[in-house]
């Protein structure tokens, strides 16, 4: 089972 | 290429979570990718995480060079890993 490298940015703590 | 110092890494599932503490953007590695970032903090080339990803996925060779050269772009662009 193969699944593309993916790197997904999810957010900022300084945000939060 | 090495991992940044200013980055941690902790395990979240089958993901990886990466967090900069410095600038406190943090980000999500799925399983391959998860893979291909050991792959690179053993020491591994790019070249070699890629070979090493299609031994274990035979029938996705052919792309998998592609895909790993993306991830790796990501990366260094994010100041992830550094050269």
């Amino acid at each position: 089972a193969y699944e593309p490298p993916t790197l997904m940015e999810i957010g900022d703590l300084r945000n939060v | 290429m090495r991992l940044s110092p200013d980055v941690t890494v902790t395990e979240s599932g089958r993901d990886l979570v990466l967090l900069n503490t410095k600038t406190g953007r943090y980000w999500t590695l799925n399983q391959t990718g998860g893979a291909v970032l050991r792959l690179l903090m053993d020491g591994r080339s790019p070249a070699d995480a890629a070979d090493e990803l299609a031994r274990r996925h035979p029938p996705f060779a052919e792309r998998i060079g592609r895909d790993v050269d993306a991830v790796v772009r990501s990366l260094l662009d994010e100041k992830v890993m550094l050269p």
